[in-house]
Parts: structure tokens; sequence; C-alpha cells
């Protein structure tokens, strides 16, 4: 008893509290999920306090690279993979530490995901394994079947399957009242450029054109052709099929999930775990593959996702890793609200991901996101895709917004894009 | 009075009076849309035939604010905001009354040159100083501090140049009755000059308070710990990147706006009154 | 008598003393940092990888760049009128609340300045409802015109947008202004205009605005700088979308900074936004010079 109280002094007075900063984002959804990995990870280690910081999405890099570049206290952070090449230039991650995870190598580590699912989320570099895969998505499009019924369409048979349909499809869906339209047929975000830039990215892998590396993205400028139909197939849904009224609304998950539209392409298998806050009901919900080109790649929508890292200012990189570790053995817990995380085994040797927990949760994972997990379209992974995107979004919005030809809007982009990279 | 004047006056008046509701209700509709809204249900924010009212009411918003996000401590964010904007006021009281006591009622070299200087910060973009700013306040350790928050926030030119206005107004009788009773400058600023000031004091008050309550960029920069944050910050908090809860971010963004409508309401009068006195009259 | 050992510019030096605190904060806490900004605006920077010296490359690429020429055109232009529109609306909602045929003239100021105590993020969501294509006032002008323009989408239609959003948020803050400077005026100026037959129009124009000549300056110079510097409006509803049509230079410095990373041709901008109050300002103080 003596010596329990002893150990028990020590406890608060004697052992040093050592302390975790870890930088994510918040989704009300995941957030307990998090703190229960938290509380595990604490338990573990009575000496160790972990501090997750929650930062809206939007804010999340910002705010991390702010404290990386005044040398705060951060220990590790979250990332996706289009945001990890800038942070990787500056030489901001550690390499994995595979003692952390139990392992002897790097390779028994990176054995536990998924096969190249650390490529894929931006956790490798140069063949070097850096972070812990988080999150594993792939946009596919959503129509909502009760108003196809509405229409007259079949949810069987009439699904787009073709740009072409597709324009066909939403223009029959297209509600108007006394002149106003009160339901797109299609819509995606007219505030936030990344989501028009994501379609447009497929399209354009799709035609052909390599939009995922600098060297590709550059190549394709000098095919204003490719580029101009790959530019035409999405505009035209506002200014020729009109069936797209940006002023309606500006939101498309919002939309979609408030029936302001019936189809949109920006939704990975967690929009199931969001679908239950909206007025649309998961019964008239049916996601489906990106349409094709009939001549073109058969590529579906972009996959991304996120990483966790540990910060080269961190001064216990090992405890570090290990609680990256923990927060990334819940696949299960994150399935169920809809996150799909590609770990196949956890550290202790476990299965991870049970499929048939993914599968009730994730409905249509087998029919539709798994076979399009395959063949995913890629955004461009550069220090420079934020003045990229912004020029391929401004692309979008000239003629959307402005009315410009798209063959001038084309001429702009290819000057635009040329001289960032000069 | 003739009777076609009298009649005459009163429909002016009644014009007059409806217009003035009609602009009033226009003004404050944003803000009672906003309430109504806290009160609906997630799918009824945004819907679309757009209602006004309810459909369902949803008092429960208000209790989720408080009791269903772990991760949000919404009474520690209050906490944190009434601290730091009461501390910034008060700061900025003392400074802009100290320097526009001493710009307006002291002829000393440079008087003028340091004047402009002070003036000159309002035109420099907030924005623009943010990263040196807070690159500075690091190497002092005040990142994540309230001092931190409460120092860059509590200076506000604009209270200087208020301050001087008034006192230049001020007659100087009173401060050279009590100079030749042989009393110290500073005894005479905090005892006479400083109690006539009240008034024009509150105006800055509630000038500065919804500046400092409203915002956003600095603290987001500064303030890393979570039990430090302030309430813009806990309201943005909402914006999921995949899900927004509206009726909670609405039902948040009441509950932080109420100090200052309060403090306004309750004010209004020595408002109106504190600005006649900086002077500005003509 | 004076006290023994009071001299005359001992005592004008303790102003020093009084403005002190002030000048060590400000130079500290705004000066400084604005200084630095400056010296930034001669490097390139993301934070994360090293500084690198540039001279005045940021300058020159600046006053090239179609954004910034874009950007600069479009703050003159939203500054201007949002000054006008709002200082048009405040004198004339002051007149109005201060007519003797007023009722309830504070309930109704309080509610006419309630937008300037409400933050922007909160009223955000609404105004983006309310100017949608089925949104209040889309709806209410298709009603009146048979036509609304797409505020938030259409590019000639969202500077617009903007600039009534600036004037509803700051038309009660100039009101109150203007309130306090009628309430100066004495009543009796008004009596005598009106033994003399003086009419509304002529109280207005030879009594009126002849007596608020220097709050119409405060109110005019004030509102010049804050909506030469507004951020928030257009960093909520539009974040400078449309096609840039409403991306003032506040949020241009705030983009090239925090989107872009680039905090060294942010810097340049600051300067160039400092450069041009400060030319502002010293234009202001000739004419009021030349005005006494």
């Amino acid at each position: 008893m003596i010596t329990s109280l002893i150990f028990a002094c020590a406890m608060v007075w004697g052992v040093p509290k050592i302390t975790l900063i870890h930088y994510h984002w918040t989704e009300t959804t995941y957030d307990p999920i998090i703190q229960k990995a938290v509380k595990a990870f604490e338990a573990k280690h009575p000496n160790v306090e972990v501090k997750v910081i929650f930062l809206p999405d939007a804010d999340r890099a910002n705010v991390i690279r702010t404290v990386l570049a005044s040398k705060g206290d951060i220990d590790s952070f979250a990332l996706s993979n289009g945001e990890a090449p800038e942070f990787y230039e500056g030489g901001q991650m550690l390499p994995i530490i595979p003692a952390s995870f139990g392992k002897k190598s790097v390779d028994d580590v990176v054995k536990m995901w998924n096969p190249g699912s650390f490529e894929t989320v931006g956790a490798a570099r140069d063949g070097a394994y850096y972070g812990v895969p988080f999150e594993l998505s792939n946009f596919v499009a959503w129509i909502n079947t009760a108003d196809m019924k509405e229409v007259g369409l079949d949810p069987k048979r009439d699904i787009p399957k073709t740009w072409e349909d597709f324009a066909a499809v939403a223009g029959k869906l297209v509600k108007k009242q006394g002149g106003v339209t009160v339901r797109n047929g299609f819509m995606n975000n007219s505030k936030a450029g990344v989501f028009n830039v994501i379609v447009l990215d497929t399209i354009m892998e799709q035609l052909g054109l390599d939009w995922s590396t600098e060297k590709g993205l550059l190549a394709s400028m000098d095919k204003p052709d490719v580029l101009a139909r790959g530019l035409r197939t999405y505009t035209d849904l506002v200014t020729k099929s009109k069936v797209w009224e940006p002023a309606f609304a500006d939101n498309d998950r919002e939309g979609f999930g408030n029936n302001k539209t019936a189809t949109f392409m920006t939704g990975g298998t967690w929009y199931w775990g969001v679908l239950d806050t909206y007025s649309v009901k998961r019964a008239d919900v049916q996601p489906f593959a990106f349409p094709r080109f009939k001549d073109g790649k058969d590529l579906g929508g972009v996959g991304y996702g996120f990483a966790l890292f540990v910060s080269k200012l961190s001064k216990h990189p090992d405890l570090a890793f290990e609680f990256l570790d923990t927060l990334a053995s819940y696949p299960n817990d994150f399935a169920a609200k809809g996150l799909y995380q590609p770990r196949e085994k956890l550290s202790t040797g476990s299965m991870a991901i049970d499929a048939a927990v993914a599968r009730k949760s994730i409905p249509y994972y087998d029919e539709v996101f798994k076979p399009e997990l395959g063949k995913t379209s890629r955004m461009l992974s550069s220090t420079k895709s934020t003045p990229v995107m912004d020029a391929q979004w401004d692309a979008i919005s000239r003629v959307i917004f402005e009315g410009v030809s798209v063959d001038d809007s084309v001429a702009k982009m290819r000057s635009e894009i040329k001289a960032i990279f000069q | 009075m003739k009777k076609s004047y009298r009649r005459r006056r009163i429909i002016r008046g009644i014009a007059l009076n409806m217009t003035a509701v009609i602009i009033g209700l226009a003004f404050s509709f944003p803000f009672l849309w906003m309430i109504l809204s806290s009160l609906k249900l997630n799918k009824d924010v945004l819907a679309y035939p757009v209602n006004f009212l309810p459909p369902t009411w949803n008092w429960q918003s208000y209790v989720n604010v408080f009791t269903a996000f772990p991760s949000f401590n919404f009474p520690r964010f209050i906490l944190n905001s009434v601290f730091v904007t009461v501390c910034a006021i008060l700061l900025c009281l003392f400074l802009s009354a100290t320097a526009g006591y001493g710009f307006s009622k002291y002829r000393f070299r440079g008087n003028a040159l340091l004047f402009t200087i002070v003036l000159s910060t309002v035109m420099i973009s907030f924005e623009a100083i943010v990263v040196p700013l807070f690159i500075f306040v690091r190497s002092l350790g005040m990142q994540n501090s309230y001092w931190g928050l409460i120092i860059p926030e509590g200076l506000s030119a604009f209270g200087v140049f208020m301050m001087r206005q008034f006192f230049y107004a001020l007659p100087n009788d009173y401060l050279e009755s009590a100079r030749m009773d042989g009393a110290n400058e500073y005894l005479i600023f905090a005892r006479i000059a400083l109690p006539m000031a009240r008034t024009a004091l509150l105006a800055l008050v509630i000038f500065h308070a919804q500046y400092v309550w409203n915002m956003l960029l600095w603290p987001m920069i500064l303030i890393s710990s979570p039990d430090m944050r302030v309430l813009p910050q806990g309201i943005a908090l909402f914006k999921g990147g995949y899900n927004t809860p509206y009726p909670e971010q609405l039902a948040a963004c009441v509950i932080s706006c109420l100090p200052l409508v309060l403090l306004y309401l309750f004010f209004s009068k020595y408002f109106i009154k504190g600005v006649a006195m900086t002077g500005i009259k003509g | 008598m004076r006290a023994s050992g009071y001299s005359v510019t001992a005592l004008q030096r303790h102003g020093y003393v009084f403005v002190a605190p002030t000048l060590i904060l400000f130079s500290v806490f705004l000066i400084y940092p604005m200084l630095s900004a400056f010296d930034l605006s001669l490097f390139d920077w993301n934070l994360i990888s090293a500084k690198r010296f540039v001279g005045l490359k940021n300058f020159r690429l600046m006053l090239q760049d179609p954004m910034v020429v874009n950007s600069y055109v479009r703050t003159l232009s939203f500054c201007a009128l949002t000054v006008i529109a709002t200082n048009v609306l405040a004198f004339v909602f002051a007149l109005m609340l201060q007519s003797n045929l007023a009722k309830a003239k504070n309930f109704l100021q309080s509610l006419i300045f309630l937008p300037v105590v409400l933050s922007l993020v909160a009223v955000g969501v609404v105004w983006e409802l309310m100017f949608q294509s089925t949104g209040l006032i889309s709806m209410a002008v298709r009603s009146i015109f048979g036509f609304s323009p797409a505020w938030l989408t259409d590019t000639r239609a969202a500077p617009y947008a903007m600039v009534i959003i600036a004037t509803w948020k700051s038309v009660g803050f100039y009101m109150i202004m203007y309130i306090a400077g009628l309430l100066d005026i004495p009543e009796t100026y008004y009596e005598a205009a009106r033994i003399d037959g003086a009419g509304f129009w002529r109280q207005l124009t030879r009594i009126t605005v002849p007596s608020l000549r220097n709050t119409f300056v405060l109110t005019i110079v004030s509102s010049i700088i804050f909506s030469f510097g507004q951020f928030a409006i257009q960093y909520v509803i539009t974040k400078g979308g449309p096609s840039h049509s409403t991306e003032i230079l506040a949020l241009l410095i705030y983009r090239q900074g925090f989107e872009l990373y680039k905090f060294g041709y942010s810097s340049a901008l600051s300067v160039l936004f400092f450069m041009t109050l400060l030319v502002f300002s010293v234009i202001q103080l000739k004419l009021m010079r030349a005005g006494e």
C-alpha cells in the first residue's frame, strides 16, 4: 500500500507530463471518434497528455503553416494530398518510425494499409514514407431517384453513362416555377472553385490529358482543341443545356441534400454520413459512376485523401507516431459514419476495416465506390497547385459568370498556366 | 393653426412614421431571420420554398450548442470573449483618453507630427500586418495568451482621434483654476478632465466593443489552444468540410450578438450624446 | 498665482507623458509590424521555406498584374458607391428621425444601428439567401421590374450587392453622427427662418447643411477610409467572386498571403494600399486647409 502511495506521488509530482499537440480539421460527425482515440492513447500512456486542436477545414493549412513558420508548439498535423507537396518542399515532416508501430521496418508498416494508398493520400514522397493514411475517398456522381420518377425516368435504366446522356437527363430533371429555376438538373459550388476543378480534372483526364503532374499539365497546354472540348463539356451545363442555374443555390452538397439539385458530383462515401441531416431521404439517393466520353478513357472521379504527419519540430516524434497510429486505428467507427480509411491491419495484428461494416454503412460500396476507386483520376500534385487551380477555376468562371467564349477562355488559361511555371 | 395645415401635418406625420417603420424593419430583418432560423431544423434552414417561420420549432439547437459538441466549450468561449473585450476596451479607453488629452491640451514639440503618425495607423490594412505581428508577438512569448489578444486589439487610432476632438472642445477654465490651486497635471486629468469625458468615453466603448467582439482573423492566428478560443472562432468551427449544422451555428451567432445588442440598447441615449460631445458639431 | 517651480515649457512637457503609452504601444504593435511588412515586400516567402531577397520584383509585377489593376479599380468604385449611398441615406434618416413628427425615435434609431454591432459571419448566411435567385431581394426586384439580376453570380451585379450590404451595415453609425450634429443646431435658427417664410428646402440648404459642414467632412473622410479597407463582406459572401468582380484590395492582400502563400507579394500590395490612403489624406488635408 505504501509503495502504491509512493508510486502515485511519483506519478503526480515526479514523472514529467509530456504534451502532444495535434492539428486536425473539425467535422461534427467525426470529432467524437477522435476524442475516443485520444482517451485510449492517454490511458495507455498516463504521463502523456494529448491536445487535439480542431480547426475549420478551410483554415487548417493556414494555421499549421503559421505555427510551423514561427516554430511554435506542434507535434503532428493532418494534410490532404493536395496540400502536402508544399510542406514536403519545406522539409516539415519526419519519416515514419517503424518502432512506434511495433514493427521492424518501414515496409512492414506500409503493408498494414491498402496497397497504393500511401501514394494516393500524399503520405509518400519519392519512395520514402512520411505520413499515416487517414482518409481515402473518391468522388462519384449522385442522383435523386425520386426526382427521376417524378419526371418519368426509370432509375434502373435511365442513369446516364456518357456526358451527352448526362446533359439530356439533367435537362429533364430541371424544375421551374414561373420562369424561375426551383430545382437544378445538376449543380456545383459557385463560390469555391476547387469543387469545379475536381470535375473538370476528371473530364480532362478522360480526354487523355495528364493534369496530375506538372509535366503533363504543361504538355496539355499545347492541345487547345482538347482543352476546349473538355471545358465546353462542363460549361455547357450552364450556358447551353442550362441544367445548372448558379444563382439558385451556391453549395452543391447542401443543395443535393435539400433537393435543390437532382444530381451532383462532389460526394464521396462520407456523404452518407451527412445525408441524415438533410431533407432528402436515403432511399431516394443513388450514387453512380461519373459519366464517360464515348471515345474517352475509362476514368472515374478524383481520388484524394488525408494523411497524418509528424512535424520536424516535435520533441517526441516516437510518441507522436504512436499517437497517429492510435488515431488511425478506428476504421470501423469512421466507416459507420461513411468515412473510408484504407487500413487492412492494425498494429496489434488484428483486422482493421471490417468489410461487412463498410458495406452496411456505405450503400453501393461494392457496386459503385469500390470499382471507381480502382479507376480514379488524380488532382495535380505540385507546390503550385493553388495558383494552377485558380487559373482553372477562372477559366470556368469566365465562361459561366461573364459569358466569355470557351475558346477565348482556354487561350487565357493557357497563357496563365504557362506563366505560373516559368 | 389652420385646419388644412394641421391635416397636412398629420398626413406628413403618418407618411414619415410609416416610412421610418418600414426602414427599421428592413434593417432589422436579417437579424430577425437569423433568430428564427436558429429555431428551425437543419433541413428547413436552406429549404426551398424559403420559409420565414420555422415549420417545426427546434428549441434543441440552443441546448445542443452547449452540450452536443464535446470540442466546443461555448461557456468558455463566451468567458474568453468577455474577458478579452472588457480588457481591450479598458486599454483602449486608457490610451485614447490619455493620448487625446495629451495631444489636445499641451503644446510640445512634435505634437502634430506624432499625432499624424498615430493617425496614420488607420491606413494599415490589418490583413497585411497579421503575419509580422504574429512572429513578433511570438518572439515575446505572448502567442496563445490573453495579452497577445488584448494589446493589439486595444489599439484604436479612431479612439485617440475622437478623444482629442473632445478634449480640444473642453474649456480650459476648470483646468487652469485647478493648476493655480497647485494640483499636479495627472490629478487634474484624473479628477477633473476624465469625469467630464464620461459620455464621450461611453460612445467609444460601444464603437470599440463591436470591433473587438467580432474580430476573427487575429484570434484565429494567435490562439491555438481550444480553451482560449473566442466566440467568432467558435462559430467558425461549425462550418465542417462536409456538413454545417446551421441551426446550432445560427444559435451560437444569436448568442454572440446578444451582449452587443443589449449593450447598445442600454446605452443608446448616452451613445448619441457622447458622439455629440466630441465636438463633431461644427 | 502659479505655484513656484512651474515653468511654461515644463508644463507642456507633461504632454509627452500623456501620449507616451499610446506612442509606445502603437509603435511596437502596429508601426513596427507595418514596417516589417514593407520590408517583407522585397522578398519572396511562403512561411515554410527560407526567405529570398528579390528587390523590387514584387512591385514591378504588381504594376503589370491585371488582377491588381482589377482589384484596385473595383476597390475605388466600391468605395465611391458605398460612401455616397451610406452618407446620403444616413443624412436622410437623421433628418427623418429628428423631425418633430417622428415617434419612437430611440427605438427606430436602434433598429437602424443594429447592423453595426452584428457580426457579418452571423448574418452572412441570411444575405446570401436573400440574394439568390429565389431569395427575398430577387423576388422583390422581379415583382417590381419584371426581372432580377443574378446578384451573386453575375459579374455586373455582384459589386452592387456588396455596396448594398456595406450600406446596410454602416448607415446606422453615420446616422448617429449626423443626428449628433443636428442636435447642436440651435432651434432658434429654424424659428427665425420660418418667420421669414422659408420652407423645408430653404431651411435645409441655408441652415442645416452649412452647419453640418464639419460633420460632413468627418463622416465622408472616415467612411472613405473604412470602406477602402473593407474585407469582411466580400470575404464572407462572395470570396472575391464571381470571377474576381468583388475582389477588393484588402481581400487580394489576404488571398495572396494566406491562400497563395506569397507573403512578399502580399506585402507589396499592402504598400500600395497604404500609399493610396496616404495620398488621399494629403489631398483631403489640403482641401480642408483651402476651405478655411
